[in-house]
């Protein structure tokens, strides 16, 4: 455990630009993910019921806004690393 | 547009500005207090002067706020005395933080300084506002929820009716747990999402020196939407919440509330249909 964190600490890897590009590009995978789902399903359903559509904005505007929550959260943690 | 980058590091939390009587005072608690004077004043002026036909755009314009908010709780609660008997509230919260998601975007906001710090900054774009608002919404849940269901309903609400289960206990005490979680996401979700959009009105306008005008109109608009976007799902979330709190579960199979038990994520309006 501890000789891993010494090997942490030597490595060029650890410095903080490389960890905040990380960060955001693994952070943003699953939200960039479920995103899409939730545009690819809005279409489909729109798709099959034009009519809906009017409906189905305030509900994808909040599910939207959940997931990139997430993306949000990890936005702040980018910020916060020295 | 704050200058929140100093020697190209990200300032998370609010400059202080001066100090009254030990207490300091930030830039964002100063244009908070500046949009909730306001607003306190708008909305008292308003009051002055209602009617039951609608002559002024002012006015009416404060109409189509208080009906759309009473509108949203009313699909979420199925019932209409409740949703209007909370109104006041869910529209205070609604007003409080569009205004000021859209008083950060305001020229002069940041560009002014005091003592080489900017003088105003959006208040959402500041945790402990954030959080002291969401810990007040979170608080004033359960105060309604203790009005409107007695000390015993409230307690039955987490550890249902028999709490020496332990299962039931367990349940009850994650409940408990779950209070703390919506309080941290519900600041988090607004702070970051109007903090992250500043910064990029800022990276932007640095990279695209002089054709910052251009360059970040677009961005402008996006940001007031997002501004709008996240005081609705912050006024929904509340109602949700509200609702879930305030519900009990002797009425519950009567109307359809058993829905929205079932989508506690804040997606009532999936069995209601929201009207738009």
């Amino acid at each position: 455990m501890f000789h891993l964190l010494a090997v942490a600490e030597a490595s060029p890897l650890a410095n903080a630009s490389f960890v905040k590009g990380m960060t955001i590009a693994i952070g943003t995978i699953m939200p960039a993910l479920s995103l899409g789902m939730i545009g690819s399903n809005v279409m489909k359903a729109v798709g099959r019921n034009p009519e809906v559509a009017g409906r189905i904005l305030p509900i994808l505007l909040i599910s939207a806004a959940l997931v990139e929550a997430i993306a949000i959260y990890v936005l702040v943690v980018v910020f916060t690393i020295k | 547009m704050s200058p929140l980058f100093a020697d190209a590091n990200v300032i998370l939390h609010a400059e202080k500005l001066f100090t009254i009587a030990g207490v300091s005072v930030t830039n964002s608690m100063l244009l908070g207090w500046v949009v909730s004077g306001l607003l306190v004043s708008v909305f008292i002026f308003a009051s002055k002067r209602i009617k039951v036909d609608a002559s002024g755009k002012g006015l009416s314009l404060l109409e189509i706020i208080v009906e759309f908010i009473t509108n949203m709780a009313d699909d979420v609660m199925h019932d209409r005395k409740k949703a209007v008997k909370y109104a006041p509230f869910l529209i205070t919260l609604f007003c409080f933080i569009i205004f000021n998601n859209w008083a950060g975007l305001l020229p002069g906001v940041g560009s002014i300084t005091y003592h080489h710090q900017p003088l105003f900054r959006a208040w959402t774009s500041d945790l402990t506002g954030t959080l002291a608002l969401s810990i007040t919404s979170i608080i004033l849940i359960q105060v309604y929820t203790i009005r409107e269901l007695k000390v015993g309903g409230y307690l039955k609400h987490y550890f249902s009716d028999k709490p020496y289960n332990p299962i039931n206990l367990f349940v009850g005490l994650l409940e408990v747990l779950g209070e703390f979680t919506r309080i941290a996401s519900l600041s988090l979700r607004l702070f970051g999402n109007i903090f992250a959009g500043e910064v990029l009105l800022l990276v932007l306008s640095s990279i695209t020196s002089f054709g910052s005008p251009i360059a970040t109109l677009p961005f402008i608009f996006m940001e007031l939407f997002v501004g709008f976007i996240q005081a609705f799902v912050f006024t929904t979330l509340v109602i949700v919440y509200l609702t879930l709190a305030t519900s009990s579960h002797d009425e519950e199979h009567e109307t359809d509330h058993s829905t929205v038990h079932a989508n506690p994520v804040g997606q009532p309006s999936l069995a209601s249909g929201s009207q738009k």
